[in-house]
């Protein structure tokens, strides 16, 4: 089967360092977004358990 | 729908919620399209296989400087408008931009070498855009220096419109000055002056890093609002004794 990537000549350790730098850092953006999102969610969930509220929850 | 809703966290909380599923498709199919396109585009004559490096560095450039100037709009509408989601908006948007600026400047010197024969130099246009993102980098410090987010939102929306001077700047500094940088190839006003066969993968790809930022900053967006609500909410506990007594019984437990 032909590779999908093309022959990339002599420069394409340049071209590979681009590429995987770029995922890198797009998925490392994803991962601590994703982390910061489930640590903000479970300490709400504590202080809710914990009976806590926000103040425009009240009568809620 | 109107912008005054907007300013309303728990209406913005749910509109995230609607919209996000959506962007994450549309994202990963722009990413797949524009990664397909980028390998399947022909060399340039010069520059041979590395103008593939140009489909994530001029996205990353442009996103660079989208944000910080989407920042300091934020800024604009914290300072006059006193919008609840302005600052929220401008801190979610500035670990963002530092990742996007910090790529641009990265792609740009692994392309530099093999093209110019040099990792960097000191000319108008790259070194403006390492001080965007030293500015971003100070930001994000400043973020994190002060405890309390709305006393620190004003300080830092000034800070963040005067380093908005730096916007123009690094847009012009081609043209200003004599620099290695090449001139604007794509936004000019007699048109484009790349080939359609590279043009095409460049701006799919420009819309998938645009279409993944939106993306990201709903949700960071999101993250800060719960910050604040946590934040709220345990000052609140800590200030109400009945409340602190049921925080200690709780953490004891």
């Amino acid at each position: 089967m032909e590779s999908f990537l093309p022959d990339l000549g002599r420069h394409a350790g340049f071209v590979i360092a681009a590429y995987v730098v770029a995922t890198l850092v797009i998925g490392g953006i994803v991962l601590f977004v994703r982390a910061d999102q489930k640590k903000q969610e479970k300490d709400l969930q504590e202080l809710e358990a914990m009976g806590l509220r926000r103040r425009s929850q009240k009568k809620g | 729908m109107n912008f005054y809703d907007l300013a309303n966290p728990t209406f913005f909380l749910n509109l995230v919620r609607r919209v996000l599923p959506w962007l994450v498709g549309i994202t990963l199919i722009l990413f797949a399209v524009g990664l397909y396109l980028s390998f399947a585009a022909p060399q340039d004559y010069q520059q041979g296989n590395t103008v593939r490096i140009m489909f994530i560095h001029v996205p990353s450039a442009w996103l660079g400087m989208f944000c910080y100037a989407m920042m300091a709009m934020s800024s604009i509408g914290s300072l006059v408008w006193r919008h609840p989601l302005a600052d929220v908006s401008a801190k979610a948007a500035a670990p963002l931009g530092a990742c996007f600026t910090f790529l641009a400047l990265f792609t740009g010197a692994v392309w530099g070498q093999p093209m110019w024969g040099t990792w960097w130099v000191w000319d108008a246009r790259l070194t403006s855009f390492l001080v965007l993102f030293i500015m971003y980098l100070g930001i994000i410090a400043l973020w994190k220096t002060m405890d309390d987010p709305n006393k620190a939102a004003r300080p830092i929306a000034i800070l963040t419109l005067v380093g908005a001077l730096n916007l123009p700047i690094i847009k012009f500094s081609v043209d200003w000055w004599n620099t290695l940088h090449q001139p604007a190839s794509v936004f000019r006003m007699d048109g484009p002056t790349i080939h359609p066969s590279l043009l095409t993968p460049l701006m799919v790809m420009a819309l998938a890093f645009t279409f993944f930022f939106i993306m990201m900053h709903l949700m960071s967006m999101r993250n800060e609002i719960y910050r604040r609500r946590i934040r709220a909410m345990r000052m609140r506990a800590a200030a109400a004794p009945s409340a602190r007594a049921t925080v200690a019984s709780a953490k004891n437990a």
